[in-house]
């Protein structure tokens, strides 16, 4: 035991200094850099089998999007700062770290460094809103700090004090998450809400949501796809361990996260659509989305099923939101502005960045063989099969979804709107080339986004979603194929560009 | 006999210091001051060693001599460069050497001469800031000498008079100055018994001491007027006699304590939300500490009053940690907001910025402090408000823990917002050019390694745990993970510097 412990840890502490090392030559050697930091984020499928490490559905489902998730974004930042900065240095190391520590807290093993690890990644949170601005984000972090680490002081020490309680302090700092199913943990409805306060207010649910539009959109681009995509998962993965790990009082927890799951999901949905900013409208859409993981996450007493669909949903949502937020900073390096009523021309201006977005756009709506069409079928499936079980809570759930998908449909028709409509903006400027790794970047999390459903069909959800689903699956790959080929061959190319309706 | 030989090793420090005071060599005068200091230190170990001191002097004495250190070596140049009077420094000395033996001395007696000097010396210093500033109150030191010095000898004499009045009989005491001198731990064995009139008298000193509502005035203008190395000390050092006292009274007298824990908690808590309200409305960098000054001892007194409520070991064990975590953070921030204030000539903290650049080596003690007050592991900050939190949740469903642990809950939210208000004096462009920084540099070396090294008892405090023999794995884990520290310190180095 102690053995593996002193192996991980030379594991970890290897990892940081490959890090510290490849983001302290990335201005000079930068394919030593890349490969470096490829071999450290990816690492952890090959070294933690090695030193004893299980992996679990849970795991694997978190690492792979903790891993893949960090390779994209760390190439893409690269790419974003050079562009802003020039030198990077110093400012991709933070990014780099965060996501590093992120990778580290899914492969926790001990109720200590899940403590201290995600206390360490909140602060990292909060570098990364200070990243682009200074202290001018001040109010920003202030309200973030304030909000999440107290309230995730709260939950994490509880779990520490419950378990101190039990078998003395000193053995709590040694205790490994697995044994504390064995000690059987019971708790009263208050410790109930204090042990889940802190992760959903990560998850910003009403009422304390206030913190996170004004964090997502002050905060640089690539640090807001870290947020949504990565950081928020973490609350997830928590939500998940301390269900399994403690006897909650389970009336309390469902209620709980399903009202206010209920609240969060339409909230955030309806003021996707009172906005132009597209960073405050995919902000507002995490928002939303993160209700509709909560409503998820309440229903799992109920039928195991919810389990693996919250996996499914984290997985959809974490490389949808990756994607989403790596293209709005795209858009604003190429036009400086991030309002959708004077954008509308970049299908003309960004031709390459178009046609990975249009499967952002497919996937926020739904559209087979997007992960989003498989995630948002799953559930319905599951729940109209709870139906019988619980006809009140499925059918307020349901309608919830629905009016979910109706509001992606609009905000999503309002982001695709930033490429195709343009009847009177222009362009501000001449646009600015991205660098090759921000396109390769973006093309992964697309792809990713189409190729990682196959993975959900050997896990299985149900078998009977599951032949539909991949009958659908295998025609909708080929029908995009199809449609990709007929677009290069037969599609008439302009040779010159028309924008606004003007020649130029 | 061992009086005598107590006496005679006391008095090294004292005279070493009062004579170095003489040397006109710079290093020379620091190498005298650190013997002073470090000769202390050992007379300190020697006497735990020799059971003669307990382990709450060992722990107050050892981290207090460890933050004085580095003032002292800080104030040479501070008294230099700003213009104080050139006693300057051996006041700030005298000032710490007291206090210290006053934590020392296992006895009434010991406790209440070393204190009186202190006291003496505190007002003497606060006049000369008083004299010397242009925009600080102009009777801090009178209210420091009337109210908080006052109010302190009342209740001291209150307790003189009621242990020399008891135990001379008790005890078989030949005089009444005898019992004086009897320790604190022998005084412990058999409790006096007093009448609750006189103990709210004996705790009314204690309170103004540490500063707590409604006896609180006294100390935003006494902290913020008075020389920088002056300010750390009365604010770190001194204002912990508040909890001290209280814990030694708690040891020797036996009153009926209920109506007192519930008026200590209420005034705790009116203290924390007080200072840190004022404290975030500040714009002077001294004041925003002072008033948080308040709001920290309020959280101290909240620990003491649940360790009063209960007993537990484990919780003075976190009260301990809590004062000393306040002690070190706050006396890195005076220390650094003393040298700001030194090369900018102002200390207004919605003005002052870009210090990472200009200060570099005493940023990083800054942010060690930083760290430690908003609660980052492995800190000292970090340990008190794990324990503290852990042990309240531990006796949950009375409704007085319960107030206690939302008192907590509060105070980590103020501790955070005035850590990120005065976190941003680091941030942004500075004022001054690239080639002066030079030059500033070199000019203030030795007193930015001496805040480095005061912020370093950030992390350094927490093994003060060792003592009691009590979460041994916790002190290892801590060890283990304070390299963390560093790369976190390093990361937001960075980010402060972006902008130069």
């Amino acid at each position: 035991m102690i053995w593996e412990l002193i192996q991980r840890y030379t594991y970890y502490i290897l990892l940081l200094v490959i890090i510290l090392f490849a983001d302290h030559i990335i201005d000079r050697r930068l394919m030593i850099s890349r490969v470096l930091r490829i071999v450290a984020f990816a690492s952890p499928w090959f070294i933690l089998p090695v030193i004893g490490f299980e992996f679990k559905l849970l795991n694997i489902v978190f690492i792979l999007l903790a891993t893949l998730g960090s390779i994209i974004i760390s190439f893409y930042s690269e790419g974003y700062l050079k562009i802003l900065f020039g030198k990077i240095s110093s400012l991709q190391m933070i990014i780099d770290i965060t996501l590093l520590f992120i990778i580290i807290f899914f492969t926790t093993q001990n109720l200590i460094e899940f403590v201290i690890i995600w206390i360490i990644v909140e602060l990292m949170g909060s570098l990364l809103v200070l990243l682009e601005r200074g202290m001018r984000n001040y109010n920003v972090v202030m309200k973030y700090l304030l909000v999440c680490v107290t309230a995730g002081d709260i939950s994490l020490f509880l779990l520490l004090a419950l378990t101190a309680m039990k078998i003395g302090f000193d053995q709590t700092l040694i205790v490994s998450l697995e044994e504390l199913k064995n000690l059987n943990l019971t708790l009263n409805p208050l410790l109930t809400i204090l042990a889940l306060i802190g992760f959903t207010t990560k998850l910003a649910q009403i009422p304390l949501h206030f913190w996170l539009v004004d964090t997502y959109t002050e905060t640089s681009s690539p640090g807001t796809a870290i947020f949504s995509g990565l950081m928020s998962k973490m609350a997830i993965y928590a939500i998940l361990n301390i269900y399994s790990l403690l006897n909650l009082d389970i009336t309390i927890y469902t209620y709980m996260l399903l009202i206010q799951g209920i609240i969060t999901t339409i909230y955030g949905f309806l003021l996707t659509t009172l906005h132009s900013d597209i960073k405050k409208i995919m902000s507002y859409s995490s928002l939303g989305h993160y209700g509709v993981m909560t409503m998820i996450a309440s229903l799992i007493p109920y039928n195991n099923i919810f389990y693996t669909l919250l996996l499914l949903y984290v997985l959809y949502h974490g490389f949808l939101k990756i994607q989403a937020f790596l293209n709005v900073s795209t858009i604003e390096i190429l036009t400086n502005t991030r309002d959708i009523y004077r954008l509308g021309y970049l299908a003309q201006v960004a031709r390459k960045v178009y046609s990975y977005s249009i499967i952002t756009f497919l996937s926020l709506i739904g559209i087979p063989p997007t992960l989003g069409f498989y995630a948002k079928f799953a559930l319905l499936v599951s729940l109209f099969m709870l139906f019988n079980q619980v006809p009140l809570i499925s059918l307020i759930i349901i309608i919830c979804i629905g009016f979910a998908s109706v509001f992606s449909v609009i905000y999503s028709i309002k982001y695709i709107s930033t490429y195709t409509s343009s009847y009177r903006s222009k362009p501000i400027r001449t646009t600015i080339p991205l660098t090759n790794t921000q396109y390769w970047s973006e093309i992964c999390s697309a792809v990713s986004a189409v190729i990682l459903p196959l993975m959900f069909l050997f896990i299985g959800v149900n078998t009977f979603i599951d032949r539909i689903a991949f009958i659908v699956y295998v025609l909708s790959i080929l029908s995009m194929f199809l449609t990709y080929i007929i677009y290069r061959k037969y599609a008439p190319r302009e040779t010159k560009i028309w924008v606004g309706g003007i020649e130029v | 006999m061992n009086s005598t030989l107590i006496y005679f090793l006391l008095s090294i420090p004292f005279i070493t210091v009062i004579l170095g005071s003489k040397i006109r060599n710079d290093n020379q005068k620091y190498v005298v001051k650190s013997i002073s200091y470090t000769s202390y230190l050992s007379i300190v170990i020697v006497l735990y060693s020799m059971e003669l001191i307990d382990e709450l002097s060992l722990v107050y004495t050892i981290s207090i001599i460890l933050l004085a250190w580095p003032i002292s070596l800080y104030t040479e140049k501070y008294t230099v460069l700003n213009r104080y009077p050139s006693y300057l420094p051996l006041f700030i000395d005298l000032f710490s050497l007291s206090m210290i033996t006053a934590y020392l001395s296992p006895n009434i007696l010991g406790l209440i001469t070393a204190w009186t000097i202190a006291e003496l010396i505190g007002f003497i210093l606060i006049g000369l800031g008083e004299q010397h500033s242009i925009e600080g109150s102009t009777r801090a030191s009178q209210n420091f000498l009337f109210i908080s010095a006052l109010t302190f000898e009342l209740s001291i004499f209150t307790l003189t008079y009621i242990v020399m009045t008891t135990l001379t009989f008790i005890l078989g005491a030949t005089s009444s100055l005898e019992a004086l001198t009897i320790p604190f731990w022998i005084l412990a064995k058999n409790k006096i018994e007093v009448p609750s009139i006189l103990a709210s008298l004996l705790i009314i000193g204690f309170i103004a001491k540490s500063g707590l509502v409604p006896l609180h005035f006294w100390l935003p203008s006494a902290h913020s007027v008075a020389p920088s190395p002056a300010s750390s000390l009365l604010s770190g050092v001194m204002t912990a006699m508040g909890v001290y006292g209280l814990l030694r009274i708690n040891m020797i007298i036996e009153t009926d304590l209920q109506p007192l824990i519930y008026v200590l908690l209420t005034i705790s808590l009116i203290s924390i939300l007080y200072g840190g309200l004022q404290a975030h409305m500040q714009r002077d960098g001294k004041k925003l500490l002072a008033y948080s000054t308040i709001a920290g001892n309020g959280f101290s007194m909240i620990l003491l009053t649940y360790y009063i409520y209960t007993g537990d070991i484990d919780v003075l064990i976190a009260l301990i940690v809590s004062i000393l975590a306040h002690m070190s953070y706050k006396a890195t921030f005076f220390l650094d907001i003393g040298l700001a204030e030194q090369i900018t000539g102002f200390r207004y903290i919605h003005r002052l910025r870009g210090l990472a650049s200009t200060l570099p080596i005493s940023t990083l003690g800054g942010l060690l402090a930083f760290l430690s007050i908003i609660g980052v592991p492995p800190t000292t900050g970090f340990t008190s408000k794990l324990l503290s939190i852990l042990l309240t949740i531990s006796r949950f469903p009375d409704p007085l823990v319960l107030g206690i642990f939302i008192s907590i809950i509060l105070f980590i939210v103020f501790s955070i917002i005035i850590g990120l208000d005065y976190v941003k004096i680091y941030f942004g462009k500075p004022s001054i050019k690239l080639d002066q920084r030079k030059t500033l540099l070199e000019k203030n070396l030795l007193q930015q390694y001496c805040v480095l090294f005061v912020g370093l008892t950030n992390i350094l405090f927490t093994l003060s745990i060792l003592l009691f023999n009590r979460f041994t794995s916790y002190v290892i884990i801590y060890i283990l993970a304070s390299p963390l520290l560093l790369v976190l310190v390093y990361l937001i180095n960075n980010v402060m510097r972006r902008e130069t």
